[in-house]
C-alpha cells in the first residue's frame, strides 16, 4: 500500500467513526463523495479526483508542516451550484501547473470567502478549510 | 387501523431503521471503482455500517460487508459468494466501530487488488 492508500483507509475509518453528513457536500444522488490527497501531489491531480466524483466533495489532505503531520479538510462545491461565487477569490491554474495541493491550501487558508479553482475560468469552489486530528495520522 | 406500509418501507431485519447517510470514496488511481460507507443512525446513535465496493461504469456491486451482521458478499467470486456469518458475531454498539475499522481495511485491500488485476489486463 502506498502512502496515499494508507491515508485513504485512515480517512474511511475516520468518516465511519466521526463523519457527520451535515458537514459533507452532497452530490446529485444525495451521497457524500470524499476525496483524499497528499500535500506534495500536483493540484491538477486533486482537480481530476474531484471532477471524477461530479464536482462536489469533501477533501482530506495529509501534509507535513515543519516536520509535523497535519490533516486538513475542506469542501469543494461545483461551480454550477455554488452560491455567492462573486465573493470567492478566483484562481486559474493551467493544466500543466506544478503547484502542489499544499501550496493551494496555504492560499485557501488566507481567503475567508473561499477560492474558485479552475483550469480555465471556472471550477469548484473550495471553502471551510479546517484542521482535523486523526489518531496516528 | 393503520394502513400497511408500502413494501419499500417495511422492516427488513438486515436493514436497520433510522436514517442512512452514504459516503463515497473513489479508489485512488481508479475512480471508477468506489467504496461506499452506508452509515445508519438514529438519534445520533450508530445502528449499522455497511461497506460496498462498486464498479461505477455499469453499477455492478462487487463486494459488501455488513459490520453488524457480519455478512460478506464477494459478487465476482463464486467460492465466497455465499454470506459468511462467522466473521463477526452480531455486533453491539461498542463493537461496531471496531468491526468497521477491520472491514474497511479488508474492502480497501480487495479494491486495490481488483484495481491491480484490471491494470494487468
Amino acid at each position: 500500500m502506498s502512502e496515499l492508500d494508507d491515508f485513504w483507509i485512515q480517512i474511511m475509518q475516520f468518516v465511519a467513526r466521526h463523519g457527520d453528513a451535515e458537514e459533507f457536500p452532497t452530490d446529485a444522488n444525495g451521497q457524500h463523495p470524499v476525496v483524499v490527497a497528499l500535500g506534495d501531489e500536483p493540484i491538477v491531480l486533486l482537480q481530476q479526483r474531484i471532477a471524477a466524483v461530479g464536482g462536489n466533495a469533501t477533501i482530506f489532505v495529509r501534509d507535513t508542516i515543519e516536520g509535523e503531520v497535519v490533516v486538513h479538510v475542506a469542501s469543494a462545491i461545483d461551480s454550477d451550484c455554488a452560491i455567492g461565487l462573486d465573493a470567492a477569490d478566483d484562481l486559474v491554474i493551467p493544466g500543466d501547473a506544478l503547484s502542489t495541493v499544499s501550496m493551494f491550501l496555504n492560499h485557501l487558508r488566507n481567503q475567508p470567502n473561499g477560492v474558485s479553482l479552475g483550469t480555465q475560468s471556472e471550477g469548484p469552489r473550495f471553502e471551510n478549510i479546517r484542521e482535523v486530528e486523526l489518531a496516528g495520522a | 387501523m393503520r394502513a400497511a406500509k408500502p413494501a419499500s418501507q417495511r422492516y427488513d431485519p438486515m436493514r436497520p431503521e433510522g436514517s442512512e447517510n452514504v459516503f463515497v470514496f473513489p479508489v485512488p488511481g481508479d475512480p471508477e471503482l468506489q467504496i461506499t460507507i452506508h452509515k445508519w443512525q438514529e438519534d445520533g446513535r450508530l445502528l449499522d455500517l455497511v461497506l460496498q465496493v462498486r464498479d461505477t461504469r455499469d453499477g455492478t456491486l462487487l463486494a459488501s460487508i455488513d459490520c453488524k451482521h457480519g455478512t460478506i458478499h464477494r459478487h465476482n467470486e463464486t467460492e465466497s459468494d455465499r454470506p459468511r456469518k462467522e466473521l463477526f458475531p452480531l455486533a453491539t454498539q461498542d463493537e461496531l466501530q471496531k468491526n468497521a475499522d477491520e472491514a474497511i481495511r479488508e474492502v480497501a485491500e480487495y479494491a486495490k487488488d481488483l484495481k491491480a488485476r484490471r491494470g494487468r489486463k
